[in-house]
């Protein structure tokens, strides 16, 4: 027989079990419950880095309207040294933004190589990477050659792949076959796909069908894929009906990433200059993910200016899952800017609809967009037996 | 305290059973990438509408009695416009997908930034990309 155990005994012993179970709660909790998400507002910052993290004193008192030269564009073009201590004393925010991109523009074009010196000594950042980017998109602009060299020692030397693809872009403003050939030859493969994709991009803004014509030639298949993702973004903008033309014919030939970049690029960036246009060719589309993911992105594209086509055409996206994610999309949008004329076309359009399946997938989006709508419209329709 | 071994031998069961358990379902978490955002970084556009593109991965989550989730849902807007909208994705609720979006740049300005994230159906989000764009 043991002796009775005491109630402070059982006390220590309860406290015991509870700091093991509170020990082994705190090692097996996963660590990304241990520390906030990034709030919304911290980003903000992202885009250009503090003062002290540029390597710029800070001076918040003084608004950067005052600080700055009546002729800005004078020092950057002769005393570029003086423009970059003014600009690294500014505070962040768009007018640093916008005032290192006049001094990399200019500087660019008087003493590139000093420029690049200036923009490397800078701590790491996304004030650097911008920079960089300006620094690069403008030197390749004036002077691709010797822009593509520094981007190739910089490479050589063990650097980032940071300003390939800004020397591109600002290369191919000019001469974008040139701009490709040099994308082509980078030693370092996201250096290369980087580039290839910038210089394909500008190339589409001229000559779309040469650009295709050497995308499709790349034989890395993440270049090319890069690659034609950007010049979809681009060509759009200068000739769609040639790009709906092409894509017509390389459809087969393209992979499942590169037709879904393709068709929704192409769709979304020719709504903006001839909406009719691309519906139809939409409507020219044998059904299947292509043709869905098209009328997907003609809906994403009419949303805002003309709410009730782009519901008709979410209405009519075939693959059940984008076309219930279209509607929601969509209907977002019309509830805020016009509910009353957004909730008269749904009932209607949901009265006449045959096919409960959809109905019902209407009827979850509203749930989470407006539950009172919904539950008013699901009744109506569906009867209080359902 | 000769008394008290049955309770500590309890404690230490118990305590056992929960480490077992816990092993068996904590998962290393892995939040959402996004790569190969185009345009690329330090492009200038004459366009005040420009389409972005790029590719969402949800790289899941590894580790005994893990759960994959696909890509949600992909993100956007215009840094200084705090309303988000949803990108066009190829196929959501894949490990990787396709995303695209029509973006509207801010008038009378050298340049903008979009920022963008993506977050997968286990409510992971990914670092968010800011593109600066020339105009």
């Amino acid at each position: 027989m043991s002796a009775p155990i005491s109630l402070k005994e059982k006390a220590i012993a309860g406290l015991l079990a509870a700091a093991v179970f509170v020990g082994v709660l705190i090692y097996v909790w996963p660590d990304h419950h241990r520390s906030a998400p990034t709030a919304p507002d911290q980003i903000e910052s992202q885009g250009a880095a503090s003062p002290q993290r540029a390597g710029g004193a800070a001076n918040p008192g003084i608004p950067p309207a005052q600080r700055m030269p009546e002729d800005f564009a004078a020092l950057c073009a002769q005393r570029p040294r003086e423009a970059a201590a003014l600009i690294l004393a500014m505070p962040e925010g768009d007018g640093r933004t916008s005032a290192t991109q006049q001094l990399m523009d200019a500087w660019a074009r008087s003493d590139p190589n000093a420029a690049a010196g200036w923009v490397e000594s800078l701590p790491a950042g996304p004030f650097r990477d911008d920079a960089l980017a300006d620094l690069a998109f403008s030197w390749g602009d004036a002077s691709p050659e010797a822009a593509g060299d520094w981007i190739l020692a910089r490479l050589r030397a063990g650097g980032d792949i940071g300003g390939a693809g800004a020397v591109a872009a600002g290369w191919g403003q000019s001469d974008p076959a040139a701009a490709a050939a040099w994308a082509s030859r980078l030693p370092d493969r996201k250096a290369r796909a980087e580039a290839a994709a910038a210089a394909a991009a500008a190339w589409g803004q001229s000559d779309g069908a040469a650009a295709a014509k050497w995308v499709q030639s790349l034989d890395d298949p993440a270049s090319r894929t890069r690659a034609l993702a950007a010049l979809a973004g681009s060509w759009p903008e200068s000739d769609p009906a040639a790009m709906a033309g092409w894509l017509n014919r390389a459809m087969p030939s393209l992979s499942a990433d590169e037709r879904a970049f393709a068709v929704a690029s192409l769709v979304q960036g020719w709504t903006e200059s001839d909406p009719a246009a691309a519906a139809e060719w939409v409507n020219g589309q044998p059904p299947g993910d292509d043709r869905s993911l098209a009328s997907a992105a003609l809906a994403d594209s009419l949303a805002d200016e003309h709410p009730a086509d782009a519901f008709g055409w979410a209405m009519g996206v075939e693959d059940p899952e984008l076309q219930g994610d279209t509607v929601e999309g969509v209907l977002e949008l019309w509830l805020e800017d016009d509910p009353a004329a957004a909730k008269e076309s749904v009932a209607a359009a949901l009265a006449q609809q045959p096919d409960k399946a959809l109905r019902y997938r209407i009827y979850d989006v509203l749930y989470r967009t407006d539950p009172a709508f919904r539950d008013a419209l699901f009744e109506k329709i569906e009867g209080a037996g359902e | 305290m000769k008394s008290l071994r049955p309770l500590f031998i309890a404690a230490a069961i118990a305590s056992l059973g929960f480490v077992a358990y816990a092993q068996e379902t904590t998962v290393v978490d892995t939040p959402p990438t996004l790569s190969d955002v185009t345009p690329v970084a330090g492009t200038k556009v004459s366009q005040r509408t420009q389409v972005f593109s790029g590719t969402a991965a949800a790289t899941g989550t590894s580790g005994s009695g893990s759960v994959n989730h696909g890509i949600d849902r992909v993100l956007w807007r215009i840094q200084g416009d705090g309303k988000w909208r949803k990108a066009l994705l190829s196929a959501r609720g894949e490990q990787t997908t396709t995303f695209t979006f029509k973006a509207k740049l801010r008038k009378g300005e050298d340049h903008t930034r979009v920022i963008i994230r993506a977050i997968d159906e286990g409510g992971r989000e990914s670092d968010w990309i800011v593109r600066k764009i020339r105009q």
